[in-house]
């Protein structure tokens, strides 16, 4: 890990290139460190976090007070810390006969300070949880004493996970697993608690640091979403070309189990929703065999997404990976045991994350526990599908080359897409959509639930989603737009975003046809709409131009008087409440 | 235990604007620019990891130059 001298070097640095994210830092100790680790801890990874640190222990004035800075600052994350350290004092001074409920009190004093938080600002909130002090005055047996300080302090750490998976754009950064892997005595130093009542060393802030801002880039959309893997001696030992099926170490004997495990670990991010896609240097056949006919393999031929094993450039194999799966090079992993493979690939593919993996495979898991590479900030149960979406996807290629005629592939397809309002069912995957997409996005605004929750009870916003279903297979919810009355004439499309996943299928015709519906059903006379360039979307840089959309300072419009449909091969499958929205009034 | 030398080096990490060559055995360090309550808390945990020696924050208070805060820590080590 990252030292923190480092740290606070970066501060002296240039962060006018990295995006702007504002932070406000509240906590009940000195925090004047962490905000040096956050902050030097962004320029790692390419985020310039501006951060507020308010006045010390102020907790409850600047969230309880309505015109505290901290409103004034309008962040776009709040970091809440309240100590252990405070908690015990608290604690301490609680009546005996009012310890066993003494956390009930805490849960729901939290609780409130984010509930008025979220109600007077969009800010995210981060809330760390408690790392774990035993004061031993009942020794082992306080666990099962319900008054003892540690059973007080789990309990509370539960209900605040059980309180907070509850909330949407709210998250707990888990120090108490940060002081669990480096132990008490690293992450609590008493000197640095007595000399400047700071409560976390100054060797455990670059760890806490990182915790933070791996949050907030998740948050951000900055997701890994693939993990490309090499086979010999990264997936089981030995060679499978050289010692045969029968040779190969996996299963529970010597160093076989420590291949098992990390087997196991690559299937359960598999079914979070994790792409797993394998790269090496084999002959296809041979090193497929494990996978269909190994007794211990974990992994099995329908985990994963895209096989490639051939004898070329392992850099060139992953951009063929890359155009399959049609993601970006920086949402990618790619995991082999040989360290000339690794910087062949960083060198010529230098946004790919290729960690440098430990020689003695039985360390391979603790180590990749400890970079914390798949963070998020959603889940949805569509997401454990998207394997089975991108072996359909890599069919589909195949089959596209045997018609000649782009319009008999299309009419091929028999595509229907179901049109939609937002909804409780849709809204985590319209939310993860808004974070994940950067290259069909042309405003690339990130939405979180609430923010969602937020338009689909405004009066002002009309909001589209859009699913995709055709012969090969369902590729679910795969368009967002976000429409915004301007004035009774002009309607803004705020948002449009389009998973890459159904780039070329006339999505884009369907999904025009669907709003200009919408606005001359309304009397609308011009649809408007901006793209806002990135680093990413350049794709969609001459997307209005594509559709007819005329041109003036920056704004692209498009009269609803003179449209006609255009071609697409998409039926449309209307929701029945979506239904309503192409009838009534304005 | 380190050198005088390789101590000021370490001592002078711990400033935030550090140039080294500013800092010399009888510099005395709370004149130079930077210096405040968090760099004393920066040197105390320095001085614990690398030195095995638990300076209080009035040890760095009484210390008039950096040699006689390597003074104190010898006599500590002891």
């Amino acid at each position: 890990m990252i030292e923190f001298l480092q740290l606070k070097k970066n501060l002296k640095k240039d962060f006018g290139k990295y995006k702007q994210i504002k932070l406000s830092i509240l906590g009940d100790s000195a925090t004047q460190f962490l905000t040096q680790a956050v902050r030097g801890y962004g320029y790692e990874v390419g985020l310039n976090i501006e951060i507020r640190e308010s006045d010390y222990n102020q907790i409850d004035s600047q969230i309880l007070n309505p015109g505290s800075e901290l409103y004034q600052y309008n962040p776009d994350y709040t970091l809440i810390y309240i100590s252990s350290h405070k908690l015990l004092q608290l604690y301490n001074n609680t009546k005996v006969e009012e310890r066993s409920m003494f956390v009930m009190k805490q849960a729901d004093y939290i609780d409130n300070l984010i509930s008025t938080l979220q109600s007077n600002i969009f800010s995210k909130i981060i809330i760390y949880n408690f790392n774990e002090i035993n004061d031993y005055v009942f020794g082992n047996y306080s666990t099962i004493t319900e008054s003892s300080f540690i059973f007080q302090l789990r309990r509370l750490n539960m209900m605040l996970m059980e309180n907070i998976s509850k909330r949407k754009g709210c998250y707990i950064g888990d120090i108490s697993s940060i002081q669990n892997n480096l132990g008490k005595k690293t992450f609590f130093s008493t000197s640095t608690y007595i000399n400047a009542d700071m409560l976390i060393s100054i060797e455990a802030l670059p760890f806490v640091a990182k915790c933070t801002v791996d949050i907030i880039c998740a948050a951000q959309g900055m997701l890994k979403k693939c993990i490309i893997l090499d086979l010999d001696n990264t997936l089981w030992g030995g060679i499978i070309g050289d010692d045969g099926i029968e040779k190969i170490q996996i299963g529970h004997l010597g160093i076989g189990k420590a291949f098992t495990e990390f087997q196991h670990w690559i299937k359960k991010l598999k079914e979070r929703g994790i792409i797993v896609a394998i790269c090496s240097k084999n002959t296809e056949e041979i090193a497929k065999e494990p996978f269909i006919s190994h007794p211990d393999m974990v992994l099995r031929m329908e985990d994963i997404a895209v096989f490639v094993a051939n004898w070329n450039n392992k850099a060139d194999n992953i951009r063929y990976i890359q155009r399959i799966l049609n993601i970006g090079f920086d949402s990618m992993v790619f995991l082999d045991d040989n360290p000339f493979e690794r910087n062949i690939v960083r060198a010529n593919i230098p946004e790919i994350c290729v960690p440098e993996l430990p020689e003695d495979p039985s360390d391979y898991l603790e180590y990749l526990y400890e970079l914390n590479l798949f963070e998020t900030v959603s889940h949805s149960a569509e997401d454990g599908e998207r394997t089975k979406q991108y072996q359909v996807e890599a069919q589909r290629v195949q089959n596209r080359d045997k018609f000649t005629n782009e319009d008999d592939y299309l009419a091929s397809l028999e595509m229907v897409s179901q049109v939609a309002p937002f909804n409780q069912y849709n809204i985590p995957r319209v939310a993860q959509l808004s974070l994940r997409s950067n290259q069909f996005n042309l405003t690339t605004i990130r939405y979180s639930e609430s923010d969602i929750e937020k338009i689909s009870q405004s009066r002002e916003y009309v909001p589209f989603t859009f699913t995709l279903d055709d012969k090969y297979g369902d590729n679910g919810l795969i368009a967002v737009v976000i429409l915004k009355t301007v004035n009774t004439d002009e309607l803004y499309i705020e948002t449009w975003i389009m998973s890459c996943r159904v780039l070329k299928r006339g999505m884009e015709n369907f999904v025009l046809n669907t709003i200009m519906a919408y606005a001359s059903s309304h009397k609308y006379k011009v649809v408007t709409g901006k793209y806002i360039p990135t680093a990413k979307n350049g794709l969609v840089k001459d997307h209005y131009k594509e559709l007819g959309f005329v041109e003036k300072d920056g704004l692209w419009s498009l009269e609803t008087k003179n449209y006609i449909n255009r071609k697409c091969y998409i039926n449309q499958n209307y929701y029945d409440r979506c239904r309503n929205y192409f009838k009534g009034n304005k | 235990m380190m050198t005088l030398e390789e101590f000021i080096v370490e001592f002078a990490n711990q400033f935030e604007d550090a140039d080294v060559s500013q800092f010399k055995a009888d510099t005395n360090f709370k004149d130079i620019e930077g210096w405040d309550s968090l760099t004393a808390v920066s040197i105390i945990n320095m001085i614990g990891k690398k030195c095995g020696v638990r300076l209080l924050g009035g040890d760095l208070r009484g210390a008039g130059n950096i040699r006689e805060v390597y003074e104190i820590i010898q006599q500590r080590s002891q």
